[in-house]
């Protein structure tokens, strides 16, 4: 098990290659993030938890099935609609057995399905040609990184909102100002990594 | 409520074994053309490394370490190319080096790489290093601030000559 | 609604992106080259197209119940076939989509477009429906696109420009850039409609207009 190299990936995929704020994927949720870290928190985690699920079948599917008859061209159906039936089962399952998180999360669980970041992961698995754990890893590091990204910035708007911008920037504009330079520091985190395991 | 719930599903798998149906005609299809196209541009590639080496043999040995995917030998004795693909920041990167008779590299090309934009960019500008040096990469060094691409690049060259001493051994 | 409004709809009144503010992933990421947001533009035209004169002609046969997962099969289909055909024909351009290709699945507007026109209209109307939607995305790339590369590579369409080639400001074609190009290009829109263009102040999905559609249930 080559751990340096799964290491590596997650902390690519979660810090210097973010999801959101380097390669644009989930950007409709992360706008719309609550000002309430809480419910932030709570639908990062529902969205860390689609993408593994998500791995955990798509991959199988693509290695033994996909792959094996030449019904590559199938990836983008088969993989969407499994998304998409995971999101629906963990919706079910969190209303019957944890309904204190499926109120709170409320209208934001049936999104997750058009949600970018998720089908871009389970996609990219496959495109980089990581291997399973490599791919579990990968779809961990999106996550966690889509998780630090809603919890930072929801927290900012809170700030933002007792701003006073000129009116035409008030609302998406004044958001979109503080996820660039929000953006711009997480640049920061190459070095970092580079030295820890450069 | 039997029936009720049968028209639905009925009708989605209807269009799903349509859909699929198209999809496989036009699989068929492209997919030829999306192979040939790839045959070509491969083949441009290596011409471009070794303008003077007519055909490309593909070549096969055991112990060759498993970062090389594909392997060449050049006609007329004109040397090997080794395409490597080595483990980088964001992904794979995928170079192609080509391995004179005498032991040093004639040139690498990188062919696909997914590394930070502007921070790893002087790794694959300075490629051209990289012609004349021999196995000892005398002279190369990391980039700064791009550790592990510049050290997955110098691997994957590495890898390409550790397979060209398979190869020069078998002859 | 005659044809002519609803082809300009989609270009200025309701511009997907600019006004009704869906499917900016693409918009953000594949801006850095006005050539790139072209070929995006088109490809996602052609999914539009496709899947509203799919929904359309099919409006009264698919059940409601299933109706969200039908209209994702068949998006899907579509997607699959634009990724198809550009690495088949257009190679370049396939790599430099690259993953943004596949991810036209999920783009908010072709969902938004079936379930709010496509379902309940003629397969004419949906078609210039598609068309209008289709060139007001691409209008709005092309415009985040142009600027982000004039300013961030000197160049347009590839070809250098006079004094900007060799003073180009590179953070425009990275991350924050884009964030930046694009709130500027928001405000600029309030401020010429006097605030009164964008109705919803909230990103995302709960001030997506379809968020009722959703919270019924995705897929069932």
């Amino acid at each position: 098990m080559d751990f340096k190299a799964m290491i590596i990936i997650m902390m690519s995929a979660a810090l210097v290659n973010n999801y959101v704020l380097s390669q644009f994927l989930g950007i409709c949720p992360f706008l719309g993030v609550s000002k309430e870290t809480k419910s932030a928190t709570g639908m990062s985690v529902a969205v860390i938890f689609v993408m593994l699920l998500a791995t955990a079948v798509t991959w199988p599917i693509q290695v033994f099935l996909l792959d094996r008859y030449s019904l590559g061209f199938l990836q983008i159906i088969v993989f969407i609609l499994i998304i998409a039936s995971l999101v629906q089962f963990v919706e079910i399952a969190t209303k019957k057995y944890i309904p204190a998180l499926y109120n709170s999360l409320g209208v934001f669980l049936p999104l997750i399905t058009t949600n970018c970041a998720v089908l871009a992961a389970v996609i990219l698995n496959i495109k980089e040609n990581y291997t399973f754990m490599q791919s579990m890893v990968n779809a961990l590091g999106a996550g966690l990184g889509f998780l630090l990204a809603m919890v930072i910035f929801s927290g900012i708007r809170e700030y933002t909102e007792n701003t006073d911008p000129p009116e035409s920037f008030k609302g998406i504009p004044l958001t979109m100002m503080s996820a660039a330079i929000l953006s711009l520091s997480f640049f920061g985190f190459a070095g970092v990594i580079e030295n820890m395991f450069g | 409520m039997k029936k009720e719930a049968l028209a639905p599903i009925f009708v989605l798998s209807l269009i799903c074994l349509f859909v699929t149906g198209v999809l496989s005609i036009s699989d068929m299809v492209t997919r030829p053309v999306i192979d040939e196209a790839s045959a070509i541009r491969a083949e441009e590639a290596r011409k471009e490394i070794m303008p003077n080496a007519g055909e490309f043999m593909p070549i096969y040995a055991e112990g060759f370490p498993n970062t090389i995917t594909e392997a060449f030998e050049a006609a007329n004795n004109a040397g090997y190319i080794f395409i490597v693909t080595a483990k980088g920041y964001g992904g794979n990167i995928v170079i192609m080096c080509g391995i004179g008779p005498d032991g040093r590299i004639i040139k690498t090309m990188t062919l696909a790489e997914m590394e930070t934009r502007g921070l790893s960019t002087p790794v694959f500008e300075m490629e051209g290093e990289y012609t004349g040096k021999d196995k000892s990469l005398e002279g190369i060094d990391a980039v700064t601030g791009a550790t592990i691409t510049s050290n997955a690049y110098m691997g994957a060259v590495r890898d390409a000559f550790a397979a060209f001493e398979i190869v020069r051994g078998m002859q | 609604m005659n044809r002519l409004s609803t082809l300009t709809n989609g270009l200025v009144k309701e511009n997907p992106v600019l006004v009704s503010l869906l499917g900016i992933c693409p918009v953000l990421a594949v801006s850095t080259q006005a050539a790139n947001a072209i070929g995006m533009g088109l490809a996602t035209t052609f999914v539009l197209l496709g899947a509203n004169i799919a929904v359309a002609l099919l409006r009264n046969v698919i059940p409601d119940k299933v109706r969200i997962p039908c209209y994702i099969v068949l998006v899907a289909g579509f997607v699959t076939l634009a990724q198809m055909v550009t690495e088949a024909y257009a190679y370049p351009l396939y790599l430099s989509l690259g993953i943004f290709l596949p991810l036209i699945t999920t783009n908010c507007i072709i969902l938004f477009r079936a379930e709010i026109f496509a379902k309940k209209n003629t397969v004419a109307d949906s078609a210039i429906d598609a068309l209008g939607m289709g060139a007001g995305f691409t209008l709005a790339m092309l415009a985040m696109a142009s600027i982000r590369e004039i300013l961030g590579s000197g160049t347009w369409f590839g070809i250098p420009l006079p004094v900007l080639a060799d003073d180009n400001i590179s953070i425009f074609t990275m991350a924050p850039g884009g964030f930046v190009i694009f709130g500027i290009l928001i405000a600029i829109v309030n401020k010429v409609s006097k605030g009164k263009a964008i109705k919803k102040k909230e990103f995302g999905c709960a001030g997506c207009p379809s968020a009722a559609n959703c919270q019924k249930g995705g897929a069932a």
